[in-house]
């Protein structure tokens, strides 16, 4: 079970990384969205641990597994600044990504996903993008 | 000489051999890369070397009135590398003709006039570096065409062509407007600077601005909407972006061709050109599965912008797909992060926003053709400029 105490990350100032499909930029600008978790993602939003895969390396398997030549970047948002919004995170490797980690959105209804995700994306943008 | 183009040998096939090899120094070049700002230029240059072709052509052969059919094509040049490490070094290379040579089995065409028309370019553009002379023979038509070559260069960046041989030649901003003024008197340069918007003409699509000496000028936007937008914010200041006439005395003397900044926070892509690309995203875009963005989203949201730009003042919005099919459309304005996402039946609008240092949200949704749509959006964007203000680009940094 992914989002259990056991797995909680540690506050800390590690980044959490998104990347972030070419469609969900506009001239530099993010798509505040790729902060919050879809539908399908139940409530759970999905980054991986700059302490584990590099932004460089985590864009190039984001490229590679998208089939895609270029995208929008590595973007990060640190498990310190995750708290102050009162979201908690869990260290979640699977087969193909040992980086895996969750940010409970879900703890907080569905209601309150869309200003948790545009507060996190406004600490992404404010950081910018990591790579490339 | 006769007026048949020479061909390569019997293998019939174009030169690959390097063209074109010009250092892009100073400036923004030290960063060893070449901006796409810059690419007209490398295009500006093809243009320039076709017309002096067709003059030395003409000259050669008893002033013909016209060149063969199919001189202009044969000559290609393209881009094959930019190489770092002295700044930045465009390396081009001829190309075949776009379309079949007129003289079939005979291969690619190669008129030693493009060749030729590099050197006089070069003699002119040192002699004027040298001398500050313009020689006598120097046509008036191609003055001008020495205008959109360089454009893009700012006053501490060159182009140094021929950089792959002993005797490379320097050519600038100064150069350009040298050899552009020897012949006309006004040269097309850069326009960034503040206007004031100030009405126009509605017939003709129109828009009236003066300068910061109060001084006007008038131009016409792209699009009909651009000009909608212009013609309804009379007073507000403006970034103008694009070309225009200079005088002698680097006077402005008229806009040519110009887009408008209204604020650093919105996007400069027109709105409906990222629209139509965002109509072209496929299904499974995002994720297997994933629907491709309605037309209904798209459509309906071309509407709310157009009624929200023009009829509430808001600024242009970024626009993207949403993964579940709809478009989303977002303002960052001061702490305030707002969205306004259209779902893919297209039939309602759900507007969001949280002021990131408060914590204070809003929301509301709306029919997307709700008769107090306008209404019920102003109150929307009003409470998320109150504390911002809606900046014009008079306060736009350089």
């Amino acid at each position: 079970m992914p989002v259990a105490v056991d797995n909680k990350l540690a506050a800390s100032e590690e980044l959490l990384m998104r990347q972030v499909h070419p469609n969900m930029m506009q001239e530099g600008r993010l798509w505040s969205g790729a902060f919050t978790p879809t539908a399908a993602d139940n409530g759970l939003l999905s980054a991986d641990r700059d302490s584990i895969i590099s932004p460089k390396e985590a864009y190039e398997r984001y490229l590679k597994l998208k089939a895609l030549t270029q995208a929008g970047g590595s973007w990060g948002v640190s498990i310190n600044e995750f708290k102050t919004m009162g979201l908690v995170c869990y260290f979640d490797p699977i087969p193909d990504n040992d980086a895996h980690v969750l940010v409970d959105f879900a703890a907080h209804g569905a209601d309150k996903e869309k200003g948790l995700g545009k507060l996190a994306y406004a600490k992404a943008s404010a950081r910018g993008r990591l790579y490339p | 000489m006769t007026d048949q183009p020479t061909h390569d040998d019997d293998q019939a096939q174009p030169d690959y051999g390097t063209f074109l090899c010009a250092r892009f120094a100073g400036g923004r070049f030290d960063s060893h890369a070449i901006p796409f700002d810059v690419l007209p230029d490398l295009a500006a240059y093809r243009s320039l070397l076709v017309e002096v072709a067709k003059m030395l052509f003409k000259r050669r052969h008893n002033n013909r009135v016209r060149v063969p059919k199919g001189f202009e094509d044969s000559f290609q040049i393209g881009l094959v590398r930019v190489e770092g490490g002295h700044s930045a070094v465009a390396v081009g290379v001829r190309l075949p003709p776009r379309q079949p040579a007129p003289q079939g089995d005979l291969g690619f065409p190669a008129y030693e006039e493009f060749e030729e028309a590099k050197t006089y370019v070069d003699d002119l553009i040192r002699r004027v570096q040298t001398t500050g002379e313009i020689p006598d023979d120097f046509p008036t038509e191609l003055a001008g065409r020495f205008n959109p070559f360089g454009q893009s260069l700012q006053p501490d960046e060159y182009i140094e062509l021929g950089y792959d041989t002993p005797n490379p030649v320097r050519y600038d901003t100064f150069i350009r407007k040298r050899i552009v003024l020897s012949r006309e008197k006004t040269y097309e340069n850069a326009v960034n600077a503040v206007f004031t918007l100030n009405g126009g003409v509605a017939n003709t699509g129109t828009i009236h601005v003066l300068d910061e000496t109060g001084s006007p000028f008038d131009f016409r936007p792209l699009s009909e909407f651009e000009f909608q937008k212009a013609y309804t914010r009379p007073t507000q200041r403006v970034r103008l972006i694009g070309t225009g006439l200079y005088d002698r005395s680097e006077r402005l003397r008229r806009l040519l061709d110009v887009s408008i900044v209204y604020n650093d926070d919105e996007p400069r892509q027109p709105f409906d050109e990222r629209l139509d690309e965002i109509a072209l995203a496929q299904e499974s875009w995002y994720a297997p599965g994933n629907p491709a963005p309605s037309q209904a989203a798209v459509e309906a949201m071309r509407n709310f912008v157009r009624l929200a730009v023009l009829e509430v003042g808001a600024h242009a919005p970024y626009l993207y797909p949403l993964p579940e099919g709809g478009v989303a459309a977002e303002w960052t304005m001061g702490a305030w992060e707002a969205s306004a996402n259209i779902a893919p039946e297209g039939a309602s609008i759900e507007l969001h926003a949280i002021n990131t240092e408060s914590m204070q949200e809003l929301r509301d949704e709306l029919a997307a053709d709700a008769v107090d749509l306008t209404a019920r959006f102003s109150t929307f964007w009003d409470a998320i400029t109150t504390d911002t203000g809606n900046g014009d680009a008079g306060s736009c940094g350089q």
